[in-house]
């Protein structure tokens, strides 16, 4: 929401003030400094369009990840930081898929059905807990998902799989760190209708499934469950006398965003070709939430245009400033710069009032 | 007895002896858990009580300072400080220029330690002043500056270090010219401070000199817990808008917790790393803050009440699960990354129960306070 | 500008503890002392190594030590003095003779080398003093990999 912005006279100049109150300074440096990264690229020697089609890749990637935010954020249970719980429900149907013996493109959605089942009952005691615990989601949240996260690592050791693809070929059993997915589902949806004209590629098959499930979620939204957990979250006195059920919408919440985890950490797998174990998922949720973040979103309002425009500003940095700071400057800052600017991103959302941002 | 705040008061009850182990075990759930653990995993482990006792003397001589760094703010209502970690960087660093002048010994550790101060005093300043403008959510937002500032600690060590920072020994300097090598030796101080006063009982080692300094950090916090400034802290951990109606200054006083506390952890980083001998420049300081946090409340204390007794307690059955952990695994499973797993594992549950149960308490006492208040505005509408 | 009480007490202590830093650089520097004993020439005078010197210097962490000719033996000290307890043989047979003899080292030096045959003549410390260079590694060209995260998610 704007604050009062003095009028200076000129009506043009009042326009882009209130804009960039509303839009936030810290986003507008970093768009900024995306911008200047993209007009930089070429001076540098890094050809553009490429550098353009491995943004879109990872932003494909990544993308329904950042997605999964939205309905927690919307029913007010806050950013979060829970989403290892997602992505183990979609490594369990990944691995299983494997194990079962499902091959090539169709193992997708073999792995999505699988991690369904898994989605849900782990949303539902996640959401049970989150629901006793109102105020303090997002600490508990991240130490819940640490917790799933080390207990699962013992459970990759333990469990019986078999598949002479995913074990140590040692001892046998215990599944290996990494599992590549060649053969498997590796470009599923990236491979169907890509487009690939010189230097540009688009993974179009990924992007269509993104704007499924994202038009599937606006869709949601607006109906009146999805109402119904919008009111939950920017004004619960209103929702509980409007005689809507809070338990009851906000562990739905949880369950939307558990799933939309696994389904995110599968699409992820097919983009980049691998299935990552053991400690992985460890630090997965702070990409997604400062994406989400720097797309607009605050911490208990979210729309899906704070998705496609925060993952898109995401990994447009972290795709672009090791190129161009190498050539530039001999210097490999990007990690830095990448962790200094997302989570001061999370600072500044935390450090807002709850505020409905648009 | 009287409610205070809601004037409610309630009917005396005895509590059976049943009642009172029962609440015992429900205060205490993580300790007594902890022993139980313990219990069945040091026979397995196969090791001797004597290793045992020694490498607990080490850990406790080791480790107590950087935990009861953590008292402070639980004292003043910002709960668990996980931004203990910004003052271990500012003690590495203190480490870091000290290691490069030569300065050895003790008189290089207290020369690190007065290097760490100014450090330390601005990124809690820092971090105090951001908790205050999130109110409520001061865990997660210490939680998230400890990544932030290890980004600008980065900066400073991995690039600045050696160009615009001068280091006088290339030794110390990765090979590309610029940025600190990933250890940095510590052997012309190790255990300089341990081995200073040190006896042997049986063959354990005993740091008497460093046990000495843990005791004088004892008695200063026990001290401070008196003089005015300590209690406008638990005035302010109480109830902020009680304390600020009786003319403290919360946020002043909020941040001055944080501050002290972060140069506590940047002295007890400062001791971690004489007795270990070797500064891991990048990796020393991320899982320090979330080990010492879960030591302390398997010490049995919660994220709004610790004691000094919770510390040592602690420090010894969560080390305890640490030492015999991976051997268990083995004795068990065959495997002792399940026994390495495992303490990671306890180490975050502990902390992700413990913050359930303090979540779960508060909200079962403000609706508590509710209906008390609710009850006693009946009674007086009653009597009128 | 009226400087409260406060104040004052705030300078008094950050000037007291300035000064520890200060006291602390100096007892706390470090340096690696290397004894030799070899024949030095320097300014067309000449100093013959002597048989045998056995060599302690007080304070240091290591043991007495025993050099013969040509070697070179090493001590670590903390702080500007070091004083040597030496005993030297001029030549095999002949009689231990004890010296003590205290020399000063320059605070900007790490190691120095003492050249004990000039130094046992009674030479000054610009003669038998001179600085130990260390060549920095050059061999080890293997690009260190720095590890800042170890739960790094490795990416393209």
């Amino acid at each position: 929401m704007s604050e009062l912005v003095r009028s200076s006279g000129n009506p043009l100049m009042d326009k882009i003030r209130v804009f960039a109150k509303s839009f936030g300074l810290p986003r507008l440096i970093i768009a900024g400094f995306l911008l200047l990264l993209f007009i930089m690229a070429p001076f540098v020697g890094a050809n553009f369009f490429t550098q353009l089609s491995n943004t879109i890749n990872r932003f494909s990637w990544n993308a329904v990840l950042v997605l999964s935010m939205v309905p927690m954020i919307h029913s007010g249970c806050g950013l979060n930081f829970g989403l290892p719980l997602g992505i183990i429900a979609g490594l369990l149907g990944g691995t299983i898929a494997i194990e079962l013996g499902a091959v090539g493109a169709g193992s997708f959605w073999v792995a999505v059905l699988l991690a369904t089942p898994f989605a849900v009952i782990f949303g539902m005691v996640y959401g049970f807990l989150l629901n006793k615990i109102k105020g303090g989601e997002m600490m508990i949240a991240t130490y819940v998902g640490f917790s799933a996260v080390s207990l699962m690592c013992i459970m990759w050791l333990l469990l019986p799989y078999h598949s002479p693809n995913m074990v140590w070929g040692y001892a046998g059993t215990g599944l290996r760190t990494t599992i590549s997915l060649e053969g498997y589902y590796l470009k599923a949806l990236a491979g169907f209708l890509a487009i690939n004209i010189g230097h540009l590629s688009i993974p179009v098959g990924s992007l269509l499934f993104f704007a499924l499930l994202a038009f599937a979620m606006w869709a949601f939204l607006h109906t009146k469950t999805g109402t119904a957990m919008t009111a939950v979250g920017s004004n619960p006195e209103f929702a509980k006398a409007a005689g809507i059920n809070i338990d009851k919408v906000r562990l739905l919440s949880v369950i939307m965003s558990t799933w939309l985890g696994a389904v995110g950490i599968l699409v992820y797998e097919q983009g980049f070709g691998f299935i990552q174990l053991y400690m992985a998922p460890f630090n997965m949720a702070l990409p997604a939430v400062s994406a989400i973040l720097i797309g607009g979103a605050s911490v208990n309002k979210a729309s899906i245009m704070n998705v496609i425009i925060g993952t898109f500003l995401f990994q447009g940095i972290v795709t672009m400033t090791p190129t161009v700071m190498n050539s530039m400057i001999h210097m490999d800052m990007s990690e830095v710069i990448r962790v200094i600017a997302s989570n001061g991103m999370i600072i500044y959302a935390l450090t807002r009032k709850s505020e409905v941002s648009r | 007895m009287k409610n205070r705040k809601t004037g409610y008061e309630a009917p005396l009850e005895k509590i059976s002896p049943a009642r009172k182990v029962l609440g015992f075990a429900r205060d205490n759930t993580v300790p007594l858990m902890f022993i139980l653990i313990c219990a069945i995993c040091i026979p397995l482990s196969g090791f001797s009580v004597n290793y045992l006792l020694a490498e607990i003397v080490t850990r406790i001589s080791r480790n107590s300072f950087l935990i009861l760094s953590l008292l402070i703010p639980i004292m003043a209502g910002m709960g668990l400080n996980f931004g203990m970690t910004l003052g271990a960087m500012a003690g590495e660093i203190g480490l870091i220029l000290v290691s490069d002048w030569q300065i050895w010994g003790i008189p290089g550790m207290v020369l690190a330690m007065i290097i760490s101060i100014p450090i330390s005093i601005g990124l809690g300043v820092l971090c105090g002043k951001i908790m205050n403008m999130a109110k409520g959510r001061e865990m997660i937002t210490g939680y998230i500056m400890n990544y932030f500032i290890n980004g600008i600690y980065q900066l400073i060590v991995l690039y600045a270090m050696g160009v615009v920072i001068p280091i006088i020994h290339s030794s110390i300097i990765l090979p590309r010219g610029y940025g600190i090598r990933n250890t940095v030796s510590l052997l012309a101080m190790r255990q300089s401070l341990d081995n200073l006063i040190a006896i042997r009982i049986n063959g354990v080692k005993i740091p008497v000199m460093t046990f000495v300094v843990i005791a004088l950090l004892c008695l200063f916090i026990v001290w401070f817990r008196k003089t005015k400034l300590g209690q406008d802290m638990r005035a302010v951990g109480q109830d902020m808008e009680v304390a600020r109606a009786a003319g403290i200054n919360v946020e002043r006083t909020r941040i001055i917790s944080i501050v002290i506390s972060t140069v506590l952890a940047g002295f007890g980083m400062i001791i971690y790393l004489q007795n270990m001998g070797n500064l891991s420049t990048y990796t020393a300081h991320s899982q320090i803050g979330m080990f010492c946090i879960a030591a302390l409340l398997v010490g049995g204390a919660s994220v709004d009440r610790a004691t000094i007794g919770n510390v040592f307690l602690g420090v010894t059955l969560f080390h305890l699960m640490f030492i015999v952990a991976p051997s268990a695994g083995t004795a068990l499973m065959g495997d002792s990354m399940i026994g390495e797993y495992f303490r990671v594992f306890v180490s975050y549950a502990v902390i992700t129960l413990a913050l359930i149960m303090y979540e779960t308490k508060k909200r079962k006492a403000s609706s508590k306070a509710g209906r008390e208040l609710a009850l006693a505005q009946k009674l007086e509408e009653e009597n009128k | 500008m009226k400087i409260s009480r406060t104040m004052w007490f705030r300078i008094a202590a950050v000037a007291f503890i300035l000064l520890i830093a200060g006291l602390m650089m100096i007892i706390g520097r470090g340096h690696t002392i290397y004894l030799d004993d070899k024949t030095l020439e320097k300014d067309g005078k000449t100093w013959q190594a002597l048989y045998r010197i056995d060599a302690s210097v007080a304070g240091s962490t290591q043991e007495p030590q025993t050099l013969y000719a040509r070697e070179r033996v090493l001590f670590t000290v903390m702080g500007q003095k070091a004083t040597l307890h030496l005993q030297y043989m001029e030549a095999k047979g002949g009689d231990k003779v004890p010296v003590d003899v205290s020399i000063r080292i320059p605070y900007g030096m790490d190691g120095v080398i003492v050249n004990l045959p000039a130094l046992l003549a009674g030479e000054s410390q610009d003669v038998f003093m001179s600085e130990f260079i260390t060549v920095p590694d050059v061999g080890d060209t293997s690009a260190e990999v720095v590890v800042t995260d170890e739960f790094a998610v490795t990416d393209i």
